[in-house]
């Protein structure tokens, strides 16, 4: 009986073990796993003393259906998120959400055919106006037409994005958010309050 | 009589292997469930710039690209259907990026490397975990 108990319990380890170690192959090595983090529960202090938009009282418009429950990437609460509505149409559905995660900040853009575009960045990173991402067509990579989302800081007014042609746009901002669909982007400059102007290479 | 026991122990042997066996069975389910319900990396590899990874094919909830690097670069992400449709497109961003998907069909993750530079990079497809 023994023995039987033992070949049981050997065989169950070996096949737990055998399958982890398969299960684990199925994962390249070297590749990096998302940070999981809590959920926070509350803007952060710090986050809202950088942002107009994550002081404002939260409006029934700012809720948005969420593809599945749970949080956002690094702890993003989808109910703490304050929702801008942008001209819908290319690839996006007309909504921008600015979501507060733990010691980040993420956008997050509905694609209209389904699906949604997270981008976040850490507080810091975000204070510097680089939390920029891209919408693009399917297709090459680099194909010209996109739409290019970004946050910054309370104080910025607009934004000059430079094309790849030469040509330049200057883009409003409404609510610490600029969207603006453009072809070939090549750098993004921002004038931050006290900090002078920062400039990014686009997408 | 002893004939009969030989029997009796033979059968309790085969009783107890097929015990074992289920356990065993059990053990390589259990496991692998776990490991399912988290998510596979794909394309874990240094990918020339402009250049794209397809990885494997899913009901996928999440797909993210990853530049391993650590230099922050642009890298996209996308999904594409049975039909090479995409379901938007690319999501572009610095260092990492993620697009939700509702679950409902089957999808290939791709990653590409939009940056001037070689990249090492990953991605990874979830298809059992919330994302909102």
């Amino acid at each position: 009986m023994l023995r039987a108990v033992a070949v049981l319990a050997i065989s169950t380890a070996a096949a737990a073990g055998g399958s982890a170690l398969l299960s684990g192959s199925s994962g390249s090595p070297g590749g990096r796993t998302p940070v999981t983090l809590p959920e926070i529960q509350s803007v952060p202090a710090a986050q809202a003393a950088s942002f107009a938009i994550l002081r404002r009282p939260l409006r029934t418009s700012d809720a948005f259906v969420a593809i599945h429950p749970g949080p956002g990437p690094l702890g993003a609460n989808p109910s703490l998120a304050r929702t801008l509505h942008e001209a819908a149409g290319g690839m996006s559905a007309g909504f921008v959400s600015v979501v507060p995660a733990n010691g980040a900040l993420c956008l997050r853009v509905p694609y209209t055919s389904g699906g949604a575009q997270w981008f976040c960045q850490p507080l810091a990173v975000a204070r510097e106006g680089k939390l920029v991402m891209a919408l693009r067509p399917p297709g090459r990579l680099r194909a010209g037409d996109q739409l290019l989302i970004g946050l910054v800081p309370d104080g910025v007014r607009a934004v000059t994005v430079r094309t790849a042609a030469g040509s330049s746009a200057i883009v409003p901002v409404r609510s610490n958010v600029y969207d603006v669909r453009i072809s070939s982007p090549r750098k993004v400059s921002i004038d931050l309050p006290g900090a002078g102007v920062r400039s990014y290479l686009a997408p | 009589m002893s004939h009969h026991l030989t029997s009796h122990l033979r059968g309790t042997r085969v009783f107890l292997l097929a015990l074992a066996l289920a356990g065993a069975l059990l053990g390589v389910m259990l496991v692998s469930a776990g490991a399912s319900a988290y998510g596979v990396n794909y394309c874990a590899a240094w990918i020339a710039s402009g250049n794209t990874c397809e990885g494997p094919n899913h009901t996928l909830v999440a797909n993210i690209a990853y530049d391993d690097t650590g230099s922050n670069a642009y890298v996209c992400d996308m999904a594409t259907n049975s039909s090479g449709n995409s379901v938007g497109g690319w999501g572009c961003g610095y260092g990492i990026t993620e697009t939700c998907y509702a679950g409902n069909q089957l999808l290939h993750g791709w990653i590409g490397n939009d940056s001037p530079y070689w990249l090492y990079m990953n991605g990874t497809e979830f298809y059992s975990q919330g994302c909102p």
